[in-house]
């Protein structure tokens, strides 16, 4: 084994060559079709060395054993797991004896394991540890220098790979993944969260390999070269063959890939190899391409400090905008969302997640602690429905070492714990979770004596967090202060005290500051003055990541206007965007001199988002009550759209629009109805159900029926029956909706009907999808099929009326 | 098996405007809707990440239903089997635009703008069907250069031909090579995703 030192050094020190791509050499040389490479290890293993020969006198300094598919779960498909041991151990041996006499590395493979994890596919994340935990495990026995994880497409399974692989090998680790069209992996995660991720996980190399051929792998690693100064590793594929003009031409030849292997040379890239397709001719010629190269020197960015979800990296830095994170998913003073999560109930959940980034919120906190509940069970299914609900990074919020855990395996992408607090033992519990999983973690500046009175004793706490974080082996970057607001009116000394606080702690530590802000204004009237006017004074003294209700107009315009004052927002350009192009919009509807009732009833027939809810304000100051506009303005319209729809006139784009319209106007009125005068018709469940992901049509139905007047409950997609009637019975619901598009998983609304009624569950169920029709749900006992949206709700108000034939 | 990168996948737009539920093409398209569906065409074009691949395999016809390519694969149809009549060969073929514009429809759908994401799923959706008429184009010259005759393409699903088969076909293709996984319920990923045979067989006992 090497150790990590050695490697950091000679990758920076110089250019090291990897080999091409064994399975299309192995193909050439005897593998059927459907044959695992690993097979070979034990069939023909002369075979196998022959080919490691080749590469190593094609100039090969580093070579990667033959195991790439070679975790039991994917041995397991080829009938092989059973001899998993047998197959890592041996690719080992046959390497070493073709590197005899050499001063080649061998650097043990781990690709893919074959299955998705969760929320795509069924594999759990202990299972997906623990194959390639096994896997490490031989391959360090049997004696590799490092290790290379490659060709990750998932990032949930990378963390797995790159987790079981540090905690089960003390030597150098690449860590890899393949981008599908040189921008995203196939599942939406692109270089740069893919490099946050690795790095926080204490990767000693981060690469790209295989898909794409190198000037796409070019372009991907060009966006993370200024991000890290980590080694990086390429591995293009060859041999992708292209018919231009009826021409068939190899743009990736030996030359095509030498002469790329200089240019990524020239961009500071120290680890060079081929994939797919690329033979010994192709390695010697990027040797001889490489021949006398220099390492170059990259240089790091300012701006260290990153958080990721599964497809999206924000940097936290001060010439970055501020970034909100949302508040709203806490269960303290929250009776509904404390009923639900007792429950195990995530409607609340899931609608405050979309609806905290839909209001812009960068990061979302997720809390879960009601007493007496399971919280590390809650925990980790509230993280996965906010992970499939929306895709920002999670700030994971709870005091239970267990709940964070949990949560910490469920994530995808790189998280915040919050938070940790300055007293040892809490200490000792939640820093080696952070360093564990690759999360950054939130220190409280307060301890056993609670916060203290002054902002240099908190400086004092603050310092000691960060101290004991570094000695766990944290890096520094990841590790956020909070040095905690208390209600002004209740405390007046320690708010001036934790503005100071903000401006030491950023002075003297140099980390990531955290706050929440609506505390401050306990006890006082018009809390939202005072909440911006502090987050405004916080945000000057060196404020980062404010906690807040991203709901709050006046939060988000302190935020806007602070980003340009503090140089966030260069040439104001995002300012402008936000509140430059609503004059014109306006302007225009100054002219328009018809009646008001008239003009908002044509805003809502032709969906004109941009102003209706102007033209709602205009009405309410005219005198306009909600429920009169309701009644004489917006439900005429939308009887109009379905009349227009029923002739022909209109298409579904504009009965959707019309809707999403209509919908813009009802979230401004309803808090104005009368109480009581909540007109709704029902309650409806919607869901697409389980093993199927489509929810297009099932959105569509969602709005329209909101907007007459229904109360919808949306359990998303890929829905457990369970759950489906689990909320049926829990919510009362008289309509249970569901959705699939495939002849694979319209089975699953069979079981739901039969479930229902087996549990004694009277709620109607109306099915719909484009493989649906009349006949399959008079099949499985479903009440009414619904071809559209507009159709769904006429279904729904006849079998409401008693009408109780399938449609 | 051959990889192509560099085949176009722009749909008609007539097709486009049908599948967003707008009859008689663009002039009936209401003005109101105009903006929003320029929108999702230019969106959509930049969203494209076409790739394609074929490979062939040679097949053996046995009756009453059953074509064998090899010993992992076999199709029991009786529809494909008609259809396969008389062939000595299947092209297997697989498309996707990508996972981009399909992101970015969830995207759109989560942030309340589901008349957007409606459109743009639309466009995407034609242009994966685009992209594999032309791959479809492709292999017919070739099958066409080698003085054979193409059949019309087939996709697991269709008739009798179920979908789980689509494992096999996309297996034995190697159709992760560009990108495309299958779900347990066989749901193509990235969705965007079309995969097809085609079948070759002499000229000459078909003239």
């Amino acid at each position: 084994m090497v150790s990590r030192q050695a490697f950091r050094e000679r990758a920076e020190k110089e250019i090291i060559l990897l080999d091409g791509g064994m399975g299309v050499l192995l193909q050439d040389r005897g593998l059927g079709i459907g044959q695992a490479p690993e097979e070979f290890n034990l069939t023909q293993p002369d075979v196998v060395e022959g080919s490691h020969r080749d590469f190593i006198e094609a100039g090969a300094q580093i070579i990667l054993t033959n195991t790439f598919g070679g975790s039991r779960i994917k041995l397991d498909e080829y009938g092989l797991g059973d001899k998993a041991r047998e197959i890592n151990n041996k690719a080992v041996q046959i390497a070493r004896k073709a590197a005899k006499g050499s001063d080649v590395w061998l650097a043990g493979s781990i690709g893919p394991c074959g299955k998705y994890l969760k929320p795509v596919g069924q594999l759990d994340f202990q299972p997906a540890y623990q194959t390639f935990a096994e896997q490490v495990r031989y391959l360090a026995s049997a004696g590799v220098d490092l290790l290379i994880i490659e060709t990750m497409s998932d990032i949930r399974e990378a963390r797995a790979a790159m987790m079981a692989a540090r905690e089960n090998f003390s030597g150098p680790i690449i860590a890899q993944m393949t981008f599908a069209d040189g921008r995203n992996t196939i599942t939406g995660t692109d270089p740069l969260t893919a490099l946050t991720v690795f790095e926080a996980l204490d990767a000693d190399a981060f690469g790209i390999n295989c898909s794409t051929g190198p000037e796409e792998i070019y372009g991907a690693i060009s966006e993370v070269l200024n991000k890290t100064l980590l080694p990086l590793c390429v591995e293009p594929n060859a041999g992708m063959p292209r018919i231009e003009e009826g021409r068939t031409c190899f743009p990736a030849s030996p030359e095509h890939l030498a002469e790329f292997a200089r240019k990524f040379a020239e961009a500071g890239v120290t680890l060079i190899g081929a994939c797919c397709g690329a033979g010994p001719e192709h390695v010697r010629a990027i040797a001889e391409a490489l021949k006398g190269t220099k390492p170059v020197a990259r240089k790091r960015d300012r701006c260290r400090s990153r958080l990721a979800s599964r497809d999206r990296t924000i940097e936290i830095c001060d010439d970055q905008p501020i970034h909100m994170i949302g508040e709203r998913i806490n269960p303290t003073g929250r009776k509904k969302l404390r009923q639900e999560l007792k429950e195990g109930k995530f409607h609340l959940v899931r609608r405050e997640a979309i609806e905290q980034v839909k209001s812009g919120a960068d990061i979302l906190d997720v809390n879960v602690g009601v007493p007496g509940i399971n919280e590390p069970e809650i925990m980790r299914q509230a993280i996965q429905v906010a992970q499939k609900a929306v895709d920002v990074p999670i700030s994971i919020d709870s005091a239970n070492p267990d709940a964070i855990e949990a949560a910490l395996e469920e994530i995808e992408g790189k998280p915040l714990i919050n938070s940790v607090t300055a007293e040892d033992e809490k200490l000792n519990l939640i820093l080696p979770l952070a360093k564990r999983f690759g999360a950054a973690v939130l220190g409280l500046t307060l301890d056993e004596n609670g916060i203290p009175d002054t902002a240099e004793q908190r400086l004092e706490l603050a310092r000691k967090i960060v101290n004991r974080g570094l000695e766990t082996g944290l890096r520094h970057e990841d590790i956020f202060i909070d040095p905690l607001t208390l209600s002004v009116a209740a405390e007046p000394q320690k708010s001036a005290e934790s503005l100071k606080a903000l401006r030491l702690i950023k002075a003297q530590l140099g980390v990531p500051t955290v706050m929440g802000v609506s505390n401050v204004s306990y006890g006082l009237p018009n809390r939202a003055l005072i909440n911006r006017t502090f987050l405004a004074m916080a945000l000057e003294n060196g404020l980062d990541l404010p906690i807040v209700n991203p709901f709050s107009e006046s939060t988000r315009e302190t935020i806007s206007a602070a980003n340009v004052l503090l140089k966030r927002d260069a040439g104001a350009k995002k300012f402008i965007e936000a509140y430059g192009g609503i004059e014109d919009e306006r302007a225009e509807a100054r002219k328009d001199t018809r009646t008001l009732d008239r003009r908002l009833f044509d805003v809502i027939l032709y969906g004109n988002r941009q102003i209706v809810l102007d033209l709602i304000e205009e009405a309410l100051r005219d005198g306009w009550k909600a429920i009169e506009l309701n009644e004489k303005v917006l439900i005429p319209a939308l009887q109009e759209v379905g009349r227009r729809y029923d002739k022909r006139e209109f298409f579904l784009p504009q009965v959707i629009l019309a809707a999403e319209t209509m919908q813009d106007a009802f979230n401004r009125l309803k808090d104005l109805f009368p109480a009581g005068e909540a007109r709704h018709r029902g309650k409806i469940i919607l869901a697409t159900v389980k093993g199927d992901v489509h929810d297009i049509g099932k959105n569509i139905v969602s709005v329209v029926l909101r907007n007459y007047g229904w109360e919808v409950i949306d359990l998303g997609k890929n829905v457990d029956t369970r759950d489906i009637v689990r909320a049926a019975r829990e919510e009362n619901a008289d309509f249970v909706g569901l959705s699939a598009l495939m002849t694979t998983t319209m089975v699953e609304m069979g079981h739901v009907v039969h479930e229902l009624r087996e549990a004694g569950i009277a709620t109607k169920v109306i099915v719909g999808g484009a493989v649906v029709n009349p006949s399959f749900a008079a099949e499985i006992g479903a009440d009414g099929y619904g071809k559209d949206a507009l159709e769904a709700v006429r279904i729904v108000d006849l079998l409401l009326n008693g009408n109780n034939e399938p449609a | 098996m051959i990889i192509l990168d560099n085949l176009r996948a722009e749909p008609d737009l007539k097709q486009v405007y049908s599948r967003m539920g707008f009859k008689a093409g663009k002039a009936g398209i209401p003005d109101s809707m105009l903006a929003l569906v320029d929108e999702a065409v230019q969106h959509g074009r930049e969203l494209l990440k076409p790739t394609g691949c074929y490979d062939y395999r040679p097949i053996r016809m046995i009756p009453p239903h059953r074509i064998e390519l090899d010993k992992a694969f076999s199709i029991e149809s009786e529809k494909v089997f008609r259809w396969m009549e008389g062939c000595v060969g299947l092209y297997l073929c697989a498309v996707t635009i990508g996972p981009e514009l399909d992101r970015e429809v969830v995207r759109l759908s989560n942030s309340g703008e589901v008349t957007r994401a409606f459109l743009l799923n639309a466009y995407g959706a034609e242009a994966a069907e685009a992209l594999m008429a032309r791959l479809n184009r492709v292999i017919v010259n070739s099958i066409k250069k080698q003085r054979m005759e193409a059949t019309k393409r087939y996709s697991p699903g269709y008739g009798d031909w179920e979908i789980a088969a689509q494992r096999d076909l996309l297996g034995t293709l190697g159709a992760e090579k560009i990108g495309i996984r299958l779900t347990e319920k066989y749901i193509m990923i990235p969705e965007k995703s079309v995969s097809a045979i085609i079948g070759v067989r002499d000229r000459q006992e078909w003239a």
